[in-house]
């Protein structure tokens, strides 16, 4: 591959990088401390793309591709992200993703110790700590009001479920919470956002993987600028 | 001025991607059609298409996606894509990190003072090479193209690998991270780390009694020219392994996403009973989801119903060899040198957890 097509690659990936981060589109894909690394990497790659222009100018020889064979054509595969956030724009994981989970990673954090839910009236919880108490038998859940925030899954199939994605660095990490509705009315369609309010009565499904929460109230609301819980 | 004109007309993004045509200082260039250019301002009006030609891609794709909002794509497109660019941007901090790491030690130390800092006898090179991965707080994206710009740079092929296999698995922020996935269980942590180092070690002993001449002659080919400006050379050898070691991470990557929407998540879980059948389905996952080796005590904790010998597998197989690193292991190594490294070491790496598990 030519110096020029190299340092266009660089600096589209910069470009493109950059932009996710700074349009705060990148939390759908990495958690937000990544992002200030992704953008620290991108400007380290704008800068090589523009010294390597730069560097062409005057630079009768090659230089630094000095009598050696550059990257190959793979180097064009760095394409193939930036073409898949320019025209699919993916987004956040979706409730396709979410199928067959079994609650695994609160699970794994039922044995932390949770103090009671102290107070009164309806309390908002994330999907980790909401799941984590559930497993961790916590009485002071039981039958207290809680609002959860997700995206509806299986209201398709007659499964209605709300499911939140948690991830440690990024969404090829993401395992699925689920909870399951139950007399859920008017849910919207599977993969958007809503907000549900609802009680768990220490109800679980047969095979113990997710709790049923009784619903009371459900609004459709717009995706949360974090996506995933961490 | 007619002959590169008609030769840039062409798509040239892909003409000037053929081996050999970055290759503008031998005595004679040639065009594709085998003519002779005509003189240095040619050769520079036809390397601008490629650049053009970039931008051109980018802005299309940009328009499109502005004029036809998701692009018709369904679900599993969508998810597809999301892990891809995820595991990308993800890495991408990493791999500029190594390389730039990697440019440094090709530029400012020469093979003479690298050779002084390792012990010259094979085994305790590999020793030290191997331990030297404390110090690298990254992931494995980082840790290969410094290992290769480190042998290029003189150092012993099985010390610098042995540092490219342990850096991912030991360095401190992972050990922490595996600390934090595993609440109360600190022997997840020691486990990861001696097993992680033995494989390191075990695996450089093998390349050192191996004849590596495979790999390094691939990586000769990365020297630096050192009569070039330095600020030069080190943006030459950022712009050469950012894509060609990034450009096979993005293979590795969209490889791995189209296998996690693939392989329905319950099938792993289905097996979880039988010791042996629960390792091996640990090892397998560890090598096809790809995942940072930052993140992977995260994911093991999750699998709840594995014993902790096939949990401690998936974090020890999984810095050492993935998808993504074994494609990125072919692009700074050579296909035939990945061929026997990627099996062997994930050999060793199965090996050394099952005998570490046994004290868990």
């Amino acid at each position: 591959m030519g110096r020029d097509t190299a340092a266009g690659v660089l600096l589209a990936v910069a470009l493109v990088a950059g932009g996710t981060v700074v349009s705060g589109r990148a939390t759908a894909f990495v958690r937000p401390g990544f992002a200030v690394a992704v953008l620290v990497a991108a400007v380290v790659l704008a800068v090589a793309g523009v010294a390597s222009l730069a560097a062409g100018g005057d630079d009768g020889h090659a230089g630094d591709d000095h009598g050696h064979h550059g990257p190959g054509k793979v180097g064009l595969m760095l394409l193939l992200p930036l073409l898949l956030l320019q025209v699919v724009d993916p987004g956040s994981l979706g409730s396709t993703m979410a199928l067959g989970g079994d609650n695994g990673v609160a699970r794994a954090s039922s044995t932390l110790v949770f103090p009671p839910l102290d107070g009164t009236g309806t309390v908002d919880l994330t999907f980790s700590e909401f799941l984590g108490r559930v497993f961790a038998e916590d009485e002071s859940l039981v039958g207290r009001p809680v609002r959860l925030v997700g995206r509806v899954a299986g209201e398709s199939d007659g499964s209605p479920r709300l499911v939140r994605f948690v991830i440690a660095c990024c969404a090829a990490d993401a395992r699925p919470l689920h909870v399951v509705l139950d007399g859920a009315l008017g849910l919207p369609t599977d993969d958007a956002w809503a907000q549900v309010e609802g009680t768990w009565d220490g109800t679980m499904t047969p095979g113990g993987e997710a709790p049923v929460v009784r619903v009371v109230s459900v609004v459709e609301v717009g995706e949360p600028p974090l996506p995933y819980e961490f | 001025m007619v002959r590169p004109w008609s030769i840039s007309t062409r798509p040239t993004y892909l003409d000037t991607s053929r081996p050999g045509s970055g290759r503008l200082d031998d005595a004679q260039p040639v065009d594709r059609y085998g003519a002779r250019m005509l003189g240095s301002t040619m050769l520079t009006r036809r390397r601008r298409w490629g650049f053009e030609a970039v931008v051109g891609v980018m802005l299309v794709a940009t328009v499109l996606g502005r004029f036809l909002p998701g692009f018709g794509a369904g679900p599993r497109i969508r998810a597809w894509s999301t892990i891809t660019v995820a595991i990308f941007l993800q890495a991408l901090p990493f791999l500029v990190l190594g390389v730039l790491l990697g440019a440094v030690i090709a530029v400012f130390t020469s093979p003479e003072r690298l050779r002084r800092l390792l012990p010259s006898r094979g085994v305790p090179a590999v020793l030290v090479g191997g331990s030297a991965g404390l110090f690298l707080p990254g992931c494995e994206c980082a840790s290969v193209p410094v290992s290769g710009r480190l042998m290029a740079g003189g150092v012993p092929a099985g010390a610098a690998l042995a540092f490219m296999l342990s850096a991912p698995a030991i360095n401190p922020v992972v050990l922490v991270a595996t600390a934090v996935a595993f609440p109360g269980r600190p022997e997840m942590v020691v486990g990861r780390f001696v097993a992680s180092l033995a494989v390191a070690v075990l695996v450089g002993l093998v390349v050192l009694k191996r004849d590596p001449a495979a790999i390094l002659e691939r990586v000769a080919s990365l020297a630096i020219d050192r009569d070039t400006a330095r600020w030069r050379a080190v943006v030459g050898a950022v712009r050469h392994d950012v894509l060609q070691a990034g450009g096979y991470l993005v293979v590795g990557a969209s490889v791995a996403a189209a296998i996690q929407v693939l392989v329905p998540p319950g099938v792993l879980r289905a097996i979880g009973g039988v010791e042996v059948v629960a390792v091996l389905a640990m090892a397998t996952l560890a090598v096809v989801l790809s995942i940072c080796s930052e993140a992977d005590a995260f994911i093991a904790a999750g699998f709840t119903q594995m014993s902790p010998t096939a949990q401690l597998t998936f974090m020890v197989v999984g810095p050492v060899v993935d998808l993504k690193l074994v494609s990125m292991q072919v692009g700074v190594f050579g296909r035939r040198f990945a061929g026997w490294f990627a099996p062997t070491a994930l050999v060793v790496a199965i090996a050394c957890s099952v005998v570490v598990g046994w004290w868990l």
